[in-house]
Parts: C-alpha cells; sequence; structure tokens
C-alpha cells in the first residue's frame, strides 16, 4: 500500500470502516511508514478534541423532551378519540413517547446522558459496545484465531493474555481495533452462547487510563461506573490497560472483571 | 449534534421535536433490524435543511477572539474554556456540508457507510467531504494556536 492510497482510504480507517484484508495492510504500511504514522495520530487527535468539545457541552435536553413528549401525547389522544384503538396499541403509544424523549436527548447530544464526571473513554466504549456488540452494526470483525492473535501481536498484547480471558464458559468470539477517544484499541468480543461482554485492550505504553484510583482493589487502581447502556470496568495489568464493557447486571459485569482480571 | 448544526438553539430543538414527530407518524417506514438511530438522524438532518434556517447564518466573532484570548489561560492539552471555543469555532468555520460529515463520524461514531445512507449521497462523497473538513478544521486550530502563542509572546 501506497501513501497516496493511505490517504486516500484514511477517511474508512478513522471510522473504523476498511475491512479486514485492507485494515491490516493499512496497519502494516503505518508500522513502516512514520509520516502516515504521523499523519493518522494527528487526525485522531483532532477527532477526539472535537468530541470531547461536543460532548462536554451540558446543554438540558428536558425542554425540548418535555415539548416532544406533549405534543406525542396530545396526537396520541387524538388518535385515539378518532379510532377505537387497543389496548396493547395504546400501549405501543406509551412506549413510544418514552422512547422518543431518550431519542431527542441522543439526537441533541450526550451532554445530558453522559455524566460529565465519567471520562469520555469508558462512555465511547460503552457506546462502541451498544452499537456493534447489542445492536450488531456491520463492522469489518475478525473471527480466526492466527489473524486475531496477529492483529494483537501488532498492538503490543500477547496470545496468551487473550487466550487467558476466554474462562467462565466464555469463548473469544470475535475482534477488531476500535477508536476510543481517539486511541486505538483491541476490541475483543466474548460470548457464552447468549451473553455476551467486550473487552477494550491497549498495551500501556500508550499511557494511563482515566480514573483508576477512585476505587483500588489489591493494590491495583480499578474504575467502575454505570452508564445508561452498560456497566464498564476498568484496571491496568502486566503492562495491558483493560477496559470491560457489559449490559448485563453491575454484579454481573463486576464477576467477569474479576474473572478478566485474574485470568491476565 | 443538532446544537452543532442548527442556526441557534431554538432552531436545534424545533428541528428535534420536528423529527421525532416525523419519525412517530411515519415508524411504519421503518424497516426493523435496520439502524434505527441513523434512520433519526437522517430524518433530522432533512428536517434542518427543511428549516432552512442554519449554519452559514450563524455570526462569526473573528475581532473579538483576540481580545478574548489575551488575558486567558493557555493549556497544551485538556478541554479549558479557550480550547472549546476555539474548537467550536474551528468547526463553525467548516461548510455545512463538511460540518455534517466530521461531526456524523468524530462526534456521533458513524462510519462512512452509515453517513453515506443518513445522507442519501455516494461513499465517495462522504470520503472525500470528511477529508478534505479535517483538513480544513486541522489548520484552522493549528492557525489559531500559533496567533495564541503570538499573543501570549506579546502579552508577557
Amino acid at each position: 500500500m501506497t501513501c497516496s492510497e493511505i490517504a486516500e482510504l484514511m477517511p474508512l480507517y478513522l471510522c473504523g470502516d476498511l475491512e479486514a484484508m485492507r485494515a491490516t495492510a493499512f496497519a502494516a504500511h503505518l508500522d513502516a511508514c512514520a509520516d502516515c504514522a504521523q499523519t493518522v495520530k494527528r487526525e485522531q487527535y483532532y477527532d477526539a478534541r472535537l468530541r470531547e468539545t461536543v460532548l462536554s457541552d451540558t446543554a438540558g435536553s428536558e425542554k425540548v423532551t418535555h415539548r416532544v413528549r406533549e405534543r406525542l401525547a396530545t396526537e396520541a389522544r387524538a388518535s385515539i378519540s378518532r379510532h377505537r384503538v387497543s389496548r396493547s396499541a395504546r400501549r405501543f403509544i406509551a412506549v413510544t413517547i418514552g422512547v422518543a424523549a431518550a431519542f431527542a436527548v441522543c439526537l441533541l447530544g450526550y451532554g445530558g446522558v453522559l455524566s460529565p464526571q465519567v471520562p469520555h473513554v469508558y462512555a465511547a466504549a460503552v457506546q462502541d459496545h451498544q452499537l456493534e456488540v447489542i445492536e450488531h452494526q456491520p463492522r469489518p470483525w475478525l473471527d480466526d484465531p492466527d489473524e486475531i492473535a496477529q492483529l494483537a501481536q501488532r498492538q503490543g498484547i500477547s496470545l496468551e493474555n487473550i487466550s487467558a480471558l476466554a474462562g467462565q464458559g466464555y469463548h473469544l468470539d470475535r475482534a477488531k481495533i476500535c477508536l476510543l477517544s481517539g486511541e486505538a484499541f483491541l476490541h475483543l468480543v466474548y460470548s457464552n452462547g447468549s451473553l455476551q461482554f467486550s473487552v477494550y485492550l491497549r498495551h500501556q505504553s500508550f499511557g494511563q487510563l482515566p480514573g483508576l484510583a477512585r476505587i483500588s482493589r489489591g493494590g491495583t487502581g480499578f474504575y467502575d461506573c454505570a452508564l445508561d447502556s452498560g456497566y464498564v470496568s476498568s484496571f491496568q495489568k502486566i503492562n495491558v490497560a483493560v477496559v470491560i464493557v457489559s449490559n448485563q447486571s453491575a454484579a454481573a459485569a463486576s464477576a467477569v472483571s474479576h474473572a478478566v482480571y485474574s485470568a491476565l | 449534534m443538532a446544537r452543532r448544526l442548527a442556526a441557534d438553539p431554538a432552531a436545534a430543538e424545533d428541528a428535534v421535536q420536528e423529527a421525532l414527530l416525523r419519525a412517530w407518524r411515519s415508524f411504519d417506514q421503518f424497516k426493523p433490524g435496520t439502524n434505527a438511530r441513523a434512520w433519526l438522524f437522517q430524518i433530522m438532518i432533512r428536517e434542518l435543511y427543511a428549516q432552512g434556517r442554519r449554519l452559514h447564518s450563524r455570526p462569526q466573532l473573528e475581532p473579538l477572539d483576540i481580545e478574548m484570548d489575551k488575558g486567558a489561560p493557555l493549556s497544551s492539552a485538556g478541554t479549558g474554556f479557550v480550547e472549546a471555543a476555539e474548537v467550536n469555532r474551528a468547526l463553525y468555520a467548516l461548510s455545512p456540508a463538511h460540518r455534517t460529515v466530521l461531526l456524523l463520524t468524530a462526534v456521533e461514531g458513524f462510519t462512512c457507510r452509515e453517513v453515506a445512507q443518513i445522507l442519501s449521497v455516494p461513499i465517495g462523497t462522504v470520503m472525500s467531504r470528511l477529508s478534505r473538513a479535517r483538513q480544513t478544521f486541522r489548520e484552522r486550530l493549528e492557525q489559531m494556536a500559533t496567533r495564541n502563542e503570538y499573543v501570549r509572546q506579546e502579552a508577557s
């Protein structure tokens, strides 16, 4: 892959849109070309600054949420009075009003959803898990163990670590590189057939994860938080920064976190 | 997202409200199993375009900026007031089309393919707009950084 091809494909790479073959070639070029690697890092930095700025805008969405609720309720009442509406349809309308309010927050911005105290990398991980694992949005995943191992090695993460995580009835299902707050993480998805959780790994040389000093277990800093659509637990061990996201209960997420910590 | 694309906060709230009502009324057109979030953003962006009171009508405050920044603390990292203001200024300096693709990808996390669907344009168009948007955004911030350094040296 040439430098001009890198420049052409960069939008796809930065969006995580590049299919596995070309993503591998792209990453190999970055390993060999300092100029292109620097360009990618610079673009990721400015993307991250933009994201931080927009997401830190905590202007409330309560007013528009209230207006939407009222308009939908008025329209629903008018519809019910015009027609005989079944009980299930009424329930659907009520649910729709609630969902619409949630989407109002989404469209206006995340400021009202995400606590400004939660570091953005964790909020980004929860959003990534929701979109890519729970909602199954199409992404160029790798599922071949050898390819995943190669991908991990390029990130400075040994195969033993990845294999060790597949305990407690879970197996490694798929993997890809993803960007959280502008930083590349190895995203592993583990499944036990019905439930899935995400593990985001990054070599510690890329810097400390935020907030780890808040809670301490066994001398290693942990960070745990619950957001609307998932639970996050993170820690650093053996030169690897780990972020775990699960949409199960807080207790289940904590159990997964302890299992991964023990396995590493 | 709406606040960064509309002409003012009231227009953003109107667009979100109308988009949600439109989505509710045309929910039968939504295909189950497809991306509901992308569908909603598509409706909202169409609503913003339909409002016809967006983006470039936002006033540029260039002459005031240097004065505002003179005594303000400068930091090389973090999201201090000055930096956030600069990022916003660089964002609003982009054309509406470029700002839209940059927000949808860098902030909302949509892929280029999803953005192409949301905007109903070819993916090549999204890629070229995104490259151009990133370049302009970056150049603008780098110009501001250079200017701030000059102002800081003058002040000291």
